[in-house]
């Protein structure tokens, strides 16, 4: 970034501020009426609303923020619902509408008593293996499937629900955006002073600053994408949910009150703040100190919050996972395609204990084990450290699946839990072959799984797969594999 | 005099080397340029040596990620730009590759409910996983390192019969010409696209390109089918030519 760059920058920031200062006094009124515009929508729409007028100059610019997440929220709304991405690499709405009807249920009482102007509470589902939940500042409230798959009851979804709802009652992006902008307005001006007492030849820490400021512009581009729990393709508009420590706890003690008023447990609230923290997949989840940090601060802070009683009864299970197994079973797939394979694992067992004689969740769980390869079916409590995850995210990054199955393997314990994922494997597979002899998806993964060492089974399987399902979607491709392992080279490598 | 003389010499000796020195910064920049323009596609080596071609290609919905710029707000994602857009690239690709006689289809992004949006996402997603791995060492193409395994297996009825997997992903920069305008003036460009082809039946990426693509604007339809038909009959000279010929 050249001297003039810098300039125009700043030049720009605090043009920006002025502007913001500005029309926060001149665009009061119009403010003020679209406020109340916005009321009576909202008084049609969904019953009571505050009322409050922005007075200082503080609260009109904040209003002013608001109103442009409100108009931002609606455009990542329609974003999500007809393309999906970008958030955690992931997809559309899952349309289910028993999920979203009991999410609606679930969220009622524990809905605070003013909604702010322009907010419609709304509830969907994200298609996303990654546990997340998050609420745009116009109410819109959305739960991946990933986290659907890992709470184990309906106060756990609760308190989840509550929590992000007081996000939105508390206006909490729009205070982040404020804060954003004034970081980034600092910032500017500070580089800009040390770039200049540089290039004038003052000695002091802009010699020191005028390199790192040349770097630090391509770093803050990487940071922008690079934030903890975010993936590269974040999509920006998100930067506005980045809150604070503070807007968290808040956001916490909110949430516990609202459940205790629903008459719900708040300390199935912290189980599942509990569970969220803990990674299921080493190298899913950003292995930052810093966000180690954050959990932990919020767990202690919500244990003294709610602190759990011995002997309570937990609360039923079946009822929850009755509603959202179709999200569960989506969650699988995505788990799969993602590289989250004990994610993944995890829900077909969870599906297969609530149906044990299910061939077709015996499948699931077969394909869940020959997916792992030698990878070990649960992260011990040394794989779980911040070394070991960090280890663990480079090595998924750096190498592909046959690449890390392969260097597993070559030591004793990844070749044991090689072999023990491939006998479960087969186990649970031909345990459906057994429950279902007519069904022709087991023979299609047993194939799969024999293609590795045991050509003449796999070939055998494809045929049964294919004899018992003459009009297979995949007919093409199975037999296209079955030619492949007829030669006598390795696996199909190119088709040709 | 003779103080001139070496004066004189030693002019004569630093113009030399400094002749030298920009020969040699010259012929390293050529060297690189070319050595840029030369390592942008990545074709698996089996194709190089001129084994069959592959004849069923399905084109997968692009993903464009499309940018506007906001100085307020930061980079802004602008969704209905971006769909635009995306369906503009998929129709072009499919153009640029009829053109040479390739059997390709495309599939179209429907709205997320059927179980057939659902398996396309998550091939999708299967090449996202892989994509960031490429990016890391893309040469590695070449030796057929990277494999999505049975991604496509899983998606049955939407890509049977496809020999090959076309993904396409690209970046694009979009400014309002007349701001807070409904419907806004937009003024965009894309910067540029990454196109790759992957084995349908063995999961392996066999091309992989990032391809520059600067100017195409989408207030003028037509005008941007034309600039990026131009944009891929470049790709398509270099290494999708392996393919249909």
């Amino acid at each position: 970034m050249s001297l003039s760059q810098s300039c125009v920058r700043v030049c720009v920031g605090m043009a920006l501020a002025l502007t913001l200062s500005a029309s926060g006094q001149d665009n009061a009124a119009p403010d003020e009426s679209r406020g109340a515009k916005q009321k009576q929508e909202q008084d049609t729409a969904a019953g009571k609303t505050s009322s409050s007028k922005p007075s200082t100059r503080g609260d009109r610019r904040r209003a002013q923020f608001q109103e442009m997440l409100l108009e931002q929220s609606s455009v990542l709304e329609q974003h999500w619902r007809s393309r999906g991405l970008i958030f955690y690499g992931s997809g559309v709405e899952f349309y289910d509408k028993a999920i979203e009807q009991r999410l609606s249920e679930i969220a009622t009482p524990l809905l605070p008593a003013t909604t702010p102007p322009g907010v419609r509470w709304r509830f969907a589902v994200l298609r996303d293996p990654m546990p997340v939940a998050l609420a745009l500042p116009n109410g819109m409230t959305y739960v991946s499937t990933g986290l659907l798959a890992l709470l184990e009851n309906e106060d756990q979804l609760a308190g989840i629900l509550a929590h992000e709802l007081a996000h939105v009652a508390g206006e909490d992006a729009s205070v982040a955006v404020g804060q954003q902008i004034k970081r980034k307005v600092k910032r500017e001006l500070l580089r800009t002073a040390l770039l200049w007492s540089a290039a004038a030849g003052v000695p002091g820490p802009g010699a020191v600053w005028l390199p790192m400021s040349l770097w630090s512009d391509s770093y803050s581009a990487t940071l922008l994408d690079g934030e903890p729990g975010y993936e590269r393709e974040t999509d920006p508009h998100l930067s506005a949910l980045d809150y604070s420590k503070q807007q968290e706890q808040a956001a916490d003690e909110a949430a516990v009150a609202a459940l205790v008023r629903a008459k719900r447990d708040p300390a199935q609230f912290v189980r599942a703040v509990e569970r969220l923290s803990t990674p299921v997949d080493a190298s899913r989840r950003g292995a930052d100190a810093k966000l180690d940090e954050q959990w932990q601060i919020r767990l202690k802070h919500l244990r003294e919050l709610a602190p759990s009683k011995a002997g309570a009864a937990e609360p039923d299970g079946r009822a929850y996972f009755n509603i959202v197994e179709p999200a569960v079973r989506d969650n699988f797939s995505m788990a799969i395609a993602s590289g989250a394979y004990r994610s993944a694992l995890a829900n077909a067992q969870r599906l297969l204990a609530a149906h044990p004689d299910d061939a077709d969740l015996l499948c699931l769980v077969g394909r869940a084990y020959r997916a792992l390869g030698a990878r070990k079916q649960e992260l011990d409590a040394e794989d779980q450290t911040l070394d070991a995850r960090r280890a663990s995210a480079k090595q998924e990054a750096k190498r592909t699946d046959a690449e890390l199955t392969r260097k597993l393997a070559a030591k004793d314990e990844g070749a044991a839990a090689l072999r023990a994922n491939r006998q479960q494997a087969e186990a649970a597979l031909k345990r459906a072959v057994q429950l279902d002899p007519k069904l022709a998806r087991p023979h299609f993964e047993l194939a799969l799984l024999y293609e590795d060492g045991r050509r003449d089974e796999a070939r055998e399987e494809f045929r049964r797969y294919l004899e018992l399902n003459p009009h297979a979607g995949n007919r093409g491709w199975v037999e296209h594999r079955v030619a492949a392992l007829a030669r006598p080279e390795s696996r199909a490598e190119v088709a040709q | 005099m003779r103080g001139g003389t070496v004066s004189g010499c030693t002019v004569r000796r630093r113009a030399v080397k400094r002749v030298v020195v920009w020969t040699v910064l010259a012929a390293l920049c050529a060297a690189s340029s070319v050595a840029g323009t030369d390592d942008f596609a990545y074709l698996h080596s089996k194709f190089k040596r001129g084994q069959p071609k592959l004849g069923r290609m399905v084109v997968l919905p692009a993903v464009v990620r499309t940018i506007w710029a906001s100085p307020l707000t930061g980079e802004t994602g602008v969704s209905k730009e971006a769909e635009r857009l995306e369906q503009s690239l998929t129709d072009a690709i499919v153009h640029a590759l009829h053109s040479r006689d390739a059997a390709v289809t495309s599939l179209r992004r429907g709205d997320g409910t059927s179980e057939r949006d659902r398996e396309i996402e998550d091939l999708e997603r299967s090449f996202d996983v892989i994509a960031d791995k490429i990016e890391r060492s893309p040469r590695d193409v070449r030796n057929g390192r990277y494999s999505m395994g049975d991604a496509a297996a899983w998606c049955c009825d939407a890509v049977d019969n496809a020999d090959t997997l076309v993904f396409v992903r690209a970046l694009a920069t979009v400014n309002f010409t007349e701001r807070r305008k409904k419907p806004p003036k937009i003024n965009g460009v894309v910067n540029a696209f990454r196109l790759s082809v992957v084995d349908a039946h063995s999961g392996v990426v066999l091309y992989w390109a990032d391809l520059g693509f600067c100017g195409a604007c989408f207030d003028d339809a037509e005008k941007m089918k034309e600039q990026m038909r131009r944009a891929i009959g470049l790709g398509e000279d270099r290494a999708l030519y392996f393919f249909v010929h």
